[in-house]
């Protein structure tokens, strides 16, 4: 392999164009790893931000008339005997208005078990103060977002009173405050089932059953066979949220074509840096024809050398990528709150398949752009060089 | 006895440039060497001398005739049969030592050896066994920027004879030397043509060392004439 040794040797001679090949490289491949490591923790965090705010499974009345799923208990039952189904939480949602003194705000009032929607939502983890569990044994206690408390000038302890057109005002002890993080603590009230059924006269029915799943991946599954048995419409997490996903999918085919800019600007200075090779090595090229190189091997020696300069790229590359993911991820990039699901910071995933991914798309990349050069070399006219 | 088969054999071989006008730089140029033979190249300048040297050295190509080396036609063989020859058959001495200037006077030598694809313990043995003969055992490790002219050009003689070549090819080798230098190349030349029986094929304006010679070329305007 003497076509790898003057590779080597002629490389390591030309020190300004190496160094400037490599670092071409290497900030290609470090800046994709960087944005690869944004992309992934983005689409991660939503993905599990969907799942863990959201209902696995959400299963509506059947008709659009119909406003409310008679028959729940035994419904509800049926549902959680399936296999996959962990929990379920019929409820009552509605909404009223909540007058405390001279303030009032339109409230998103839901009437839950408190133990099913435990189980199903984990609402204590948001519950910053208070207890969910207060309603086990308080009939008119009520937990309310920690914005729309502030808004109401209320505090744990105070009785706020829940209007609606055609219902009896009743008056709700507050027992907790909950802080998502989102727009959803300014309008969100948890109360007892029993008595929110009672406040909108409606005994018996529920407007909603909610479902946690073992597996969330296996949520459109269920969802399906839940249609199929109870007639009822079940709709899963992903079905839920399938604009964000749409969302998500456009991006990453917008953030490809960056990648591939990227690539195609690095492509460019390694042929580049080959071009001003060859044309500094053309006596050279000339006296090893004369010596017998045949064209195949003169190709060989270009293109050793624009893979040792790109796997000298992408190493350094890879390296400075994942320096830099590490250091962002600890800066904690803010972002605007309420984006979405209440991200508030941009996450960074390591993610070792996408150093792969850039490392291996890097060296195609740098072998593209060395055929030029290297086929431009192996053609030229050894007496024309030899002359020169 | 082969002796009476030429080694080398140009039949009517012309080479034509066209730069707007047709200038034929060798003209129907008709030759036979025979293995062993010391041919000098003797002509003014831009009388097509190197043109036939790059010729026979397979780094030109024909407009039109034949060239013949060991009987087999070059001119309709492909890069890589060509290339072979050029590695296996033909050693090339240039006006300028044309030396890679990243490899030492040792790596040079063996590098048409290592094309050849012998392992680097016997290119090496060679290499310096050359080195010697020309009498730089003492410079193996220079590069082409640490060493003289002279021996340069004695560094680029090794490297020509590396791999045995029947015939060597020298392009006014001493032309870039002064006088003194370049009586003690020819006479290392000649020397080497008796010992190993090579060809050799070298173009010069010394007169005294052309007379010296089995067979004095003249070109005049591309026209060749034996002597
Ligand atoms: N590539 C070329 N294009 C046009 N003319 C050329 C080219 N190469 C050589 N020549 C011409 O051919 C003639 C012979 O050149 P050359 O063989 O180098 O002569 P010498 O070696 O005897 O001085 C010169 O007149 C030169 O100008
Ligand atoms: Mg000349």
């Amino acid at each position: 392999m003497y076509e790898l040794k003057i590779a080597l040797r002629q490389v390591f001679s030309s020190k300004k164009q190496t160094l400037f090949a490599i670092l071409a490289v290497a900030l290609a491949v470090s800046v994709i790893t960087v944005m690869m490591a944004m992309i992934s923790g983005f689409q991660d965090e939503v993905v599990t931000s969907s799942i863990e705010n959201n209902p696995h499974i959400v299963i509506n009345p059947q008709d659009e008339e119909e406003e409310s799923i008679h028959l729940y208990r035994y419904k509800s039952a049926l549902i959680s005997e399936k296999e996959g189904v962990i929990a379920v939480s019929p409820k009552y949602l509605g909404q009223a208005a909540l007058e405390y003194r001279d303030n009032a705000e339109g409230v998103y009032l839901q009437g839950v078990d408190p133990m099913a929607e435990e189980s199903v939502m984990r609402v204590s983890e948001d519950v910053v103060e208070g207890d969910l569990m207060t309603l086990v044994h308080t009939r008119y206690g009520i937990l309310l977002g920690d914005q729309l408390a502030e808004n109401l000038e209320v505090n744990v302890g105070d009785r706020v009173d829940v209007v609606f057109p055609g219902s009896q005002t009743t008056s709700f002890k507050v027992v907790g405050l909950i802080h998502t993080g989102t727009s959803a603590d300014e309008v969100t009230a948890y109360a007892r089932f029993d008595s929110v059924q009672d406040f909108f006269n409606e005994p018996g029915v529920a407007s909603t059953i909610e479902v946690r799943v073992a597996d969330p991946y296996q949520a459109d599954a269920i969802a399906g066979s839940i249609e199929r048995e109870t007639g009822l419409d079940a709709v899963s997490w992903s079905e839920a949220n399938v604009e964000i996903f749409s969302f998500l999918e456009a991006q990453a085919a917008f953030v490809k074509i960056f990648y591939f800019l990227i690539y195609g600007v690095a492509g460019f200075g390694i042929a580049n840096t080959l071009i001003t090779i060859v044309a500094q090595r053309t006596r050279e090229i000339g006296i090893l024809k004369a010596m017998g190189t045949s064209q195949k091997s003169i190709m060989f020696v270009f293109l050793f050398q624009s893979m040792i300069l790109g796997a000298a790229g992408l190493v350094l590359g890879t390296i400075l990528g994942y320096i830099a993911t590490v250091a962002l991820q600890s800066y904690e990039i803010e972002i605007p709150p309420e984006t979405y699901f209440g991200l508030q910071t941009l996450p960074l995933e390591v993610e070792p398949l996408n150093f792969v991914y850039a490392a291996f798309f890097a060296f195609i990349v740098n072998i593209l752009s060395g055929i030029y050069p290297a086929r431009k070399a192996a053609k030229l006219d050894p007496v024309k060089a030899i002359e020169r | 006895m082969t002796d009476e088969s030429p080694v080398i054999e140009l039949k009517n071989l012309t080479k034509v440039y066209q730069n707007g006008v047709e200038f034929r730089t060798l003209d129907n140029a008709n030759l036979r060497i025979k293995k062993g033979e010391f041919v000098a190249i003797v002509g003014p300048s831009g009388s097509g001398k190197s043109t036939l040297m790059h010729l026979i050295g397979l780094l030109d190509t024909p407009s039109s005739g034949t060239l013949l080396i060991d009987g087999k036609d070059v001119t309709k063989m492909s890069d890589k049969e060509r290339s072979g020859m050029r590695n296996r058959i033909l050693g090339f001495v240039f006006q300028y030592h044309h030396l890679l200037p990243d490899f030492t006077a040792l790596e040079n030598v063996m590098m048409p050896l290592l094309i050849a694809g012998k392992s680097r313990e016997k290119a090496k043995d060679v290499a310096e066994k050359l080195l010697k003969e020309v009498g730089l055992e003492g410079r193996m490790e220079h590069r082409p920027g640490e060493l003289s002219g002279g021996q340069n050009q004695r560094v680029a003689i090794a490297r020509a004879l590396s791999c045995s070549p029947a015939i060597v090819l020298g392009d006014e080798p001493t032309g870039n030397l002064d006088t003194k230098t370049g009586d003690m190349i020819y006479e290392l030349l000649r020397r080497l043509n008796k010992e190993y029986n090579q060809t050799f094929i070298v173009v010069t304006h010394n007169e005294d060392l052309a007379s010296k010679a089995d067979i004095i070329i003249r070109l005049v305007d591309g026209k060749i004439t034996v002597q």
